[in-house]
């Protein structure tokens, strides 16, 4: 019967250094790769700073869906309160209407559309909202020539020629000298040059624009003529 | 985005639920159209209680169409187009003053081709008797771009007693009354502006007739008479443009007088 193996110390401590140089030699392979890993794998990150920016965006994104409710909410309040303006407006004398239109400017480019539409109505209201849209020049100067520009580019009679003349004159008045704007200008007194020889260039103002007759071509022309001079345009008829 | 949805779409709602154009004091369709419109607006008594409606608004309207329509077919018996002219009554409408016609007014009324309002005020002066004020305004003549004579006018007349509605009717649309001259004038200057030359020449001789006793009415009178010539030029050309018309130039240059004795 074969008895345990004599003890080697010459062998034992072979091992033992053998060990201990692995140890070694693995703890720095580990601490080399831990230099690659990113920040965010990291620790402290893991338990405090990623909940720190959590918290962050939760707030930022809490604030922008509340600031967004409460403007939708501010908006359909708005509404209301311009029903009666509009009413006002549809309904009051000229004073009356007047001060309706230039009120509703408080609300600022949400007035636009609704005073752009007045401008289509009887001459009270259509007044009434030319001199909104002149107050509007003061506070939303971009919006207002951006709408506008927009109503004279129409080429679908959806506006009458009643209710360009005077989309004319406030692009005049309010200094809509953008390229975009002067070019659509251009193009409408293009229009108005064409239907001004008559025959077919009427034909197509007709088309574009409704209730439409040579008065209306003489008086956009005139209304151009000025526009052009406030903006210091050349254009020629 | 959809707040700005949310809120057009409210402007809409609001929009549709408005009348076009309603109203005590608004005529409903002078914009619009193509037609010519003429408004009639209310006749009042002055009283230290505030103004009375001296007759029935669509009694007044329905006067007024009848007479000027009557003008109106005589003198365009033999024209080529004729065009509907629309008379509309303004409930509740009475300006306090021709004043209230700034220049954007009329223009903003000519270019929806409202060519004449008219309204009218019955002051009492005293023992029985009564002054009569009609205004006119006639929007094509006020906006003409060459230097035009005044489109605002008015007539005066005293009477000895309060009168009835058929005397105001009858003061308003009479044969030598004034509203059917100022009519012509205007409804010739706005066929003129719009190019109907065979309509514009017959209604301004029309007019240079009726005005021509006139002597307030002078410059209105000659403005007629110079626009009539210019669209019987216009006539003669646009109906042989070869020059074979049977009106020479000389003729067309004095087209009222060539027109009326011809």
């Amino acid at each position: 019967m074969e008895g345990p193996p004599a003890f080697n110390a010459a062998l034992e401590i072979f091992s033992i250094y053998d060990r201990l140089h692995k140890l070694e030699t693995n703890a720095l392979e580990t601490n080399a790769n831990d230099k690659k890993n990113h920040w965010y794998d990291s620790q402290l990150f893991s338990s405090v700073l990623s909940g720190v920016i959590l918290a962050v965006f939760g707030f930022a994104l809490t604030g922008r869906l509340e600031q967004s409710a409460k403007e939708r909410e501010l908006n359909i309040q708005s509404a209301k309160d311009m029903q009666e303006l509009l009413v006002k407006m549809s309904t009051g004398k000229g004073d009356e209407a007047d001060a309706a239109a230039v009120t509703l400017t408080a609300y600022g480019r949400y007035a636009i559309p609704p005073l752009i539409q007045n401008l289509q109505y009887s001459p009270e209201r259509a007044l009434a909202a030319e001199h909104g849209l002149d107050a509007l020049a003061i506070t939303v100067p971009e919006d207002l020539c951006n709408n506008l520009g927009t109503v004279l580019q129409n080429r679908t009679q959806r506006y009458t020629a009643a209710s360009h003349a005077p989309v004319i004159r406030i692009m005049g008045v309010a200094g809509c000298t953008g390229s975009a704007q002067i070019q659509i200008l251009r193009e409408y007194a293009d229009l108005i040059k064409r239907a001004d020889a008559g025959g077919p260039g009427l034909i197509e103002y007709q088309q574009a624009v409704r209730d439409a007759t040579p008065s209306n071509v003489a008086q956009a022309k005139q209304e151009l003529a000025n526009t052009f001079r406030l903006l210091h345009v050349d254009y020629a008829f | 985005m959809r707040s700005r949805l949310a809120i057009f779409g409210a402007i809409a709602a609001v929009l549709m639920t408005v009348p076009l154009c309603s109203g005590q004091t608004q005529c409903t369709g002078v914009s619009g159209g193509t037609d010519y419109k003429v408004l009639v607006d209310e006749v009042q008594f002055a009283t230290a209680g505030g103004n009375q409606p001296a007759i029935a608004l669509e009694l007044l309207q329905s006067s007024v169409e009848g007479a000027l329509e009557k003008v109106r077919h005589g003198v365009l018996a033999r024209s080529s187009s004729p065009s509907t002219m629309l008379y509309l009554p303004c409930s509740g409408r009475h300006p306090q003053s021709p004043g209230e016609f700034n220049d954007l007014y009329i223009r903003t009324m000519a270019s929806n081709h409202v060519i004449l309002e008219l309204w009218g005020t019955i002051f009492p002066l005293g023992d029985g008797q009564h002054k009569f004020d009609i205004h006119y305004v006639m929007f094509p003549v006020a906006s003409a771009t060459a230097p035009p004579p005044s489109g605002i006018t008015a007539t005066e007349k005293t009477m000895a007693s309060k009168p009835t509605p058929v005397q105001v009717t009858g003061y308003l649309i009479s044969a030598r009354a004034d509203l059917p001259a100022y009519f012509t004038v205007a409804a010739g200057v706005q066929a003129y502006a719009d190019h109907r030359w065979d309509q514009a020449a017959p209604l301004l001789c029309e007019a240079r007739s009726r005005l021509k006793n006139k002597t307030a009415q002078q410059d209105l009178m000659k403005f007629a008479d110079e626009l009539a010539s210019k669209a019987g030029a216009e006539l003669r050309k646009s109906s042989d443009p070869a020059g074979t018309s049977l009106m020479s130039e000389a003729q067309a240059k004095d087209y009222c007088t060539f027109a009326t004795t011809r």
